[in-house]
């Protein structure tokens, strides 16, 4: 390459070099590594809260010990499936709880909804539960709220459920 | 130099064509959503009114009708006066003021005409129904505060339909029907979700057949009656796509169509009798107070009997517009989320509580509570939660907010479902679902509309039970203690009561009786201490007072939404002083709703019309006061600066959704390789340009 | 000189950076993760179709062979040249290449192709029937579709030996038909219509009667309809590849579609709704598909609940086989299934352009290119799922999804099912005679424009 500067050449060499390896980088995909909002502050709760994956907690205002079973376990993807619950005394854990009713839905969170199907519940015994019809009908995490009314007060159970 | 020359224009003309190349990859910005393309924005006919006192201004113009003339009779209820409009909204005449008489209002919300041209308007904080002749002479009035036939409980909209009378009795969940002559004939309804049922029924029309249809506010949803009140039908549910509805607010009918004022949808929808969905128009706006067929919160709709038009109130805006039919017509049926442009703006709700770092704001139009930090200079949010819904952790409407920082809780009060609701503030867990009680009636944690809630320093729940008139006093285990207050105007009763504070020894309450315009002290107890207030716009009267706060710096602090302005008591109920204007500005105010006051002496107040909070310290300035015991004034008072705002950054993001922010940085990326390689290029091109030089 | 050696070598350096970047990092052989691995395996194979137990000869093989000729038959119609495979076109992929169905009218939707159609949960995009039987009986009787009535249909039956006996060979005697009127079926939405007038004026007893000559027609349409199964695909034998340890079984997929595998069951997140063995959760969802306003507004899955809710011929009534069934028992209608539609299997995908409810995707190419970039997607509203985010997807990852896509196309379907059968065993005339000709518009239009004018005049379903 007769006449070209040896100096004038090695930034045109730098600036060929950076732009053909740019070339080569999937460029579309740099920026998304970044995707996402700037978590507001209720996913930055979501996602610090840790997944309750037990079968068996005390209830939100400390009143109950519950735990359920679900048929089939684990739970199928988009199938309907029923769930036992059995709810004691958190004090005393062998006593059922007279007058307690039961109501229950799932959501997932992340994706803003719920079930398309509203279960049915029957009290089977004075501390069992039978819940029939339940469907999560996506793959991923769901949130089973069990909703526990007596004397006038109602709190909840949370378990999460995470389906592949 | 010819040379240097000719390379420095070579190099311009490169860089030039290199930018030119790269900027398609720099305009890959997803365009904002196409106004062009939601075609449901129609052009009004006349659009008027402004906020005032003279005529042809308004406060909060809440009902309008039509009569055979064309004429239009506006309920301007902030002015506690009717006014009579021609098409164009020039103001002919008015009546009324405030008050209780014969001829006087205290907040009328709705007005009907009848063939001969009579007027019923509904007198709701008097809880009566009061006809004037066309001329505006009172002929007579009936009804009064109570359950029974031919009494009301907050009744807030009144219809005719040949000779029969309407009224939509709120409170009471039903709708009553007279005769001209204010005879009761029979009525509808009763609280529930079922059908025929009503979760407050708040606008009733009739159509010629006598059949009439009420919206049923809180079950978001139209429900249609014969003629004897028997239910027929009902369409609606709760969301934003065509068909459903957020909280409707009027109905109204003409000429085989059904009018549907979609409140927090901001728009009319309007259907056939059999319910299905015709065409809707209006939506928010997206500057401030920007109208021309734009509708903010339309509270109001009414068409008139000759089937030309259509009128829309906007109280919020003080303002109506009027639509031609024939134009609303053409408004194509859209696929509309309606709430997509505000969906990233707070819709700063009424009520607001601090402790320590929390300021907890309940958010009505989104049915959410959201909770702040405010350990630095503008509150950040840490949670949002609640959302529509029946579940435990949903509300309907949510009004009151308290936080017992002693027991890691937030109280949340879901006058919807008249219940209260508890949420952890456990550290990770703010705003997880703890537990919930109470349930619609009058006796002892049943509550009718339960509002706004404080805690004492004993840490009882002190809980304003609006519809019932009462307090309710619960203590930490949520078990009641007792309950006092009840309707009237006398000494410990109230009407619409708002708000309320302790003050800074705890042992005196401050009860904001809003009907009533004043405010009232009672001890720990519940017994009647003094008052101060009245009707008017002196320093210590109120329009529409709204929120109260004391008791962490020894005054008394009321927001008035009706005069836009912050006052300023001490405990005895002396006025001080007097923050805020009507504007939008830093320091004005539209609407100031909630206010609260940190243990840092900073008063929040929500600054609703203007979708913000204002920080405002009432000490700074000259003359910084700080009591040395309660009652003790010995300063000038008069100060006060406003520190800033909040809530309205949201406003510039309006419809972007932050996905978009990575496409910015890829382009950005494209832009500066495609402008490297076409630099790199060019300037290797021009080494040939060259002569070469002698070696 | 030193110089020149050095910038020459680096821009050696950087060819083969390019080079590297255009062709290294591909390789020749996809690396799948064991959680990728466990997702593709749920996904593979597909099991023989569920049961049907409202229909007691879904299973039946004299029922599909009547089916099967019926399907073909235009004598259903009521201007006796339209039947089921005028707009489910067995050389299209089941449904008929366009954007809207062609029969006496112009259908209010797109026609969904028939592949594996037994595996639905739900049929109709907007659910609003709750098996394949009923689901069969709504286009026979719609003005803009068949055209037909249950009552002509009955006569028809009667009339001919050959479907006479074909029917009684599986039902049982048909019922006697005298003295009922020649045309007549219930219309809900058209008051005064004669042909409703005429069907309240037949008695109630008799009426039942009818209805179950027409659920049988359905039924045999569905033990038909339910042999539609693609299944052995080439995804199906690289999913048997990486169970067994097999490479040669792998390599039939290309690296590109297996790429878009990847993509498929990790950051595409399309596993989420396209899920299990037959790609399809079964449910409902809103994809936020640009909005045409000059059409009617389409409600989808929300009045689709109302709807099966009230049809005399779902899974509860009388003229199932099967009226403890719980597919309904449990099902609630919410506001936001509004616009809410029907997740169809992407088996043989390839075979059935256009896409979505309203085709409003020509190609494979701009379905996943709509998912990449949400261009000109309708707002969601406040209190909708969300769970569609854009997904930023590079030219070649859109060309890997849609040459995964196209490995789900089964084996060949066996020629003696995609044909009109003629149960008298003589050679059948062309059965296109029976048919109403269409010309397939190729190349499709692009999705705005185009065929607008003609949707305009669409009839609505309903």
């Amino acid at each position: 390459m007769t006449g070209v500067s040896p100096c004038r050449a090695m930034p045109l060499a730098v600036v060929l070099a950076a732009a053909c390896t740019l070339a080569a980088c999937d460029w579309r995909s740099i920026g998304v590594a970044a995707v996402g909002s700037t978590p507001s502050g209720r996913e930055a709760s979501i996602a610090s809260r840790p997944l309750y994956l037990a079968h068996q907690r005390l209830s939100s205002y400390g009143r109950f010990i519950v735990l359920y079973h679900p048929f089939p376990d684990p739970i199928p993807v988009n199938e309907s499936f029923d769930i036992e619950v059995v709810v004691r005394d958190a004090r005393d854990r062998l006593r059922a709880v007279p007058d307690v009713t039961l109501g229950i839905n799932a959501e997932m969170s992340s994706h803003s909804h719920g079930m398309n199907v509203k279960p049915i519940v029957t009290r089977t015994s004075p501390d069992t539960f039978k819940v029939e019809g339940m469907m999560l009908h996506m793959p991923g995490q769901w949130t089973l709220n069990v909703d526990l009314t007596h004397a006038g007060i109602t709190e909840r159970a949370v378990f999460d459920v995470v389906l592949q | 130099m010819r040379e240097d020359k000719s390379f420095r224009g070579a190099c311009w003309v490169i860089l030039i064509l290199s930018l030119v190349v790269a900027l398609p990859a720099w305009s890959g910005q997803p365009p904002f959503p196409n106004e062009l393309k939601y075609p449901n924005i129609i052009k009004p006919d006349y659009q008027f009114g402004t906020y005032g006192t003279k005529p042809g201004q308004f406060i909060d113009p809440m009902g309008v009708a039509f009569d055979t003339k064309g004429l239009m009779y506006l309920v301007d209820s902030g002015n506690s006066r009717v006014q009579v409009l021609g098409a164009d909204g020039t103001a002919l005449r008015s009546w009324g003021r405030n008050g209780t008489g014969p001829g006087q209002f205290v907040a009328p919300l709705d007005i009907a005409i009848d063939n001969a041209g009579n007027l019923f308007v509904v007198d709701t904080g008097n809880d009566r129904i009061q006809v004037f002749g066309p001329d505006g002479t009172f002929l007579r009035q009936w009804g009064k505060h109570g359950s029974a036939p031919g009494q009301f409980s907050n009744p807030r909209s009144v219809s005719v339909g040949g000779d029969r009378v309407f009224v939509a009795d709120t409170d009471n969940q039903r709708v009553q029907v007279f005769d001209r002559n204010s005879r009761f004939l029979f009525e509808y309804g009763s609280f529930g979700t079922e059908s025929g049922q009503f979760n407050d029924p708040v606008a009733v029309t009739v159509d010629e057949a006598g059949f009439s249809y009420v919206c049923d506010h809180l079950n978001n949803r139209i429900e249609k009656f014969d003629p004897q009140g028997k239910f027929v039908d009902t369409w609606g549910k709760y969301g934003s796509h065509s068909g459903l509805m957020a909280t409707p607010s009027d109905v109204s009918y003409q000429g085989g169509r059904v009018f549907v004022a979609d409140l927090i949808n901001h728009r009319i929808q309007v259907f056939d009798p059999q319910g299905n969905f015709l065409f809707q128009f209006g939506r928010h706006p997206n500057a401030p107070h920007e109208g021309n067929g734009r509708l903010h919160y339309p509270h109001a709709v009414a068409a008139n009997p000759s089937g030309k038009s259509v009128v829309v109130c906007e109280p919020f805006e003080n303002r109506c517009q009027v639509f031609s039919k024939g134009d609303i017509q053409l408004a194509k049926s859209v696929d509309d989320s309606a709430w997509w442009d505000k969906a990233t703006r707070f819709h700063y709700g009424t009520t607001a509580a601090t402790a320590a770092n929390y300021l907890c704001v309940a958010e009505p139009d989104t049915h959410a509570i959201l909770l702040f930090d405010i350990s630095q200079d503008r509150p950040q949010l840490i949670r949002r939660f609640g959302g529509h819904g029946d579940e435990p952790g949903k509300f309907k409407s949510p009004e009151g907010v308290a936080i017992d920082l002693e027991h890691h809780r937030l109280f949340a009060a879901d006058m919807g479902h008249n219940r209260i609701q508890i949420f952890s503030l456990e550290p990770t867990k703010e705003g997880d679902y703890m537990a919930s009680f109470g349930e619609a009636g009058t006796g002892p944690g049943q509550f009718h509309k339960p509002g706004t809630m404080k805690l004492d320093k004993d840490g009882n729940l002190y809980l304003l039970d609006v519809g019932n008139s009462r307090v309710q006093v619960f203590d930490k285990d949520l078990r009641f203690i007792r309950a006092f207050g009840s309707f009237g105007r006398g000494e410990g009763q109230f009407n619409m009561p708002s708000d309320l504070a302790f003050d800074r020894q705890g042992k005196t309450l401050f009860v904001l009786d809003s009907y009533n315009y004043r405010v009232e002290a009672f001890d720990k107890d519940g017994n009647f201490l003094f008052t101060w207030g009245g009707p008017g716009s002196g320093n210590d009267q109120f329009i529409w007072p709204y929120g109260l706060e004391a008791g962490k710096d020894g005054f008394v602090y009321v927001s008035d939404a009706g005069a836009q302005r912050v006052q300023k008591f001490d405990e005895k109920g002396r006025f001080l002083d007097s923050f805020g204007s009507f504007g939008s500005d830093v320091g004005q105010f539209y609407k100031p709703k909630g206010i609260a006051m940190s243990d840092r002496g900073i008063l929040y107040v929500l600054d609703f019309g203007n979708h913000r909070g204002q920080m405002l310290d009432p000490h700074s300035g000259k003359g910084r006061l700080r009591p040395k015991s309660a009652g003790d004034v010995t300063a000038s008072t008069s100060g006060g600066s406003f520190i800033g705002e909040w809530g309205i950054g949201e406003l510039q993001q309006m419809g972007k959704p932050a996905d978009e922010k990575p496409r910015m940085r890829v382009a950005g990326l494209q832009f500066g390789a495609g402008l490297a390689v076409f630099a790199a290029v060019g300037l290797i091109g021009l080494r040939w340009l060259r002569k070469p030089r002698p070696l | 000189m030193r110089s020149t050696r050095i910038a020459f070598g680096l821009l050696c350096l950087s060819a083969a950076v390019a080079a590297w970047g255009a062709f290294g990092k591909r390789g020749l052989e996809v690396e799948f993760t064991p959680e990728e691995v466990r997702e593709i395996l749920h996904h593979s194979p597909l099991a023989p179709p569920p049961a049907d137990l409202t229909n007691r000869v879904a299973d039946n093989p004299a029922a599909a062979r009547f089916g099967q000729a019926l399907f073909f038959d235009g004598r259903l119609s009521a201007n006796g040249r339209v039947a089921c495979a005028t707009c489910h076109d067995p050389a299209w992929g089941w449904s008929n290449g366009q954007r809207r169905g062609e029969g006496l009218g112009i259908t209010a939707r797109h026609v969904p192709a028939l592949w594996n159609v037994a595996y639905n949960r739900w049929y109709f995009w907007d659910g609003r029937a709750d098996s394949l039987w009923s689901q069969a009986l709504q286009p026979i009787e719609a003005p803009n579709e068949i055209g037909g009535d249950r009552v002509a249909i009955a006569h028809t039956l009667a009339a001919d030996p050959t479907l006479r006996s074909a029917y009684e060979g599986v039902f049982g005697a048909l019922p006697d038909l005298s003295g009922l009127p020649a045309h007549a079926k219930p219309v809900r939405q058209v008051a005064g219509d004669p042909l409703q007038a005429a069907w309240e004026a037949i008695p109630g007893w008799r009426r039942i009667l009818v209805n179950r000559v027409f659920s049988d027609v359905g039924k045999a349409i569905e033990a038909y309809e339910r042999r539609i199964v693609s299944h052995h695909s080439p995804f199906d034998t690289f999913a048997e590849g990486l169970r067994t340890g097999d490479r040669a079984k792998r390599r039939v997929l290309s690296i590109s579609a297996q790429l878009g595998l990847k993509l498929f069951v990790g950051r595409g997140n399309c596993i989420l709704c396209h899920s299990g063995p037959n790609f399809s959760d079964g449910e409902f969802h809103n994809l936020r598909l640009p909005q045409d306003t000059s059409l009617p507004l389409d409600t989808g899955r929300y009045e689709g609940v109302r709807e099966l809710l009230q049809d005399e011929f779902n899974s509860i009534g009388t003229y199932s086989d099967h009226p403890a069934e719980k597919r309904i028992k449990y099902l609630v209608a919410r506001a936001d299934s509004w616009g809410q539609f029907k997740t169809p299997t992407l088996r043989n995908v390839a075979q059935t352009p256009p896409y979505t409810h309203d085709g409003t995707f020509a190609s494979l190419e701009e379905v996943v290119r709509f998912y990449s970039t949400l261009k000109d997607a309708a707002p969601m509203g406040h209190h909708d799922e969300s769970i569609l985010k854009p997904l930023h997807l590079s030219e070649q990852e859109i060309a890997d999804l849609v040459a995964f896509l196209s490995s789900l196309s089964g084996e060949p379907f066996p020629f003696e099912l995609q044909r009109p059968l003629n149960l008298a065993g003589r050679s059948a005339g062309p059965w296109e005679a029976f048919l109403v000709p269409h010309q397939p518009k190729f190349p499709l239009p692009a999705t705005r424009g185009g065929r607008s004018r003609e949707l305009r005049e669409t009839v609505r379903l309903r």
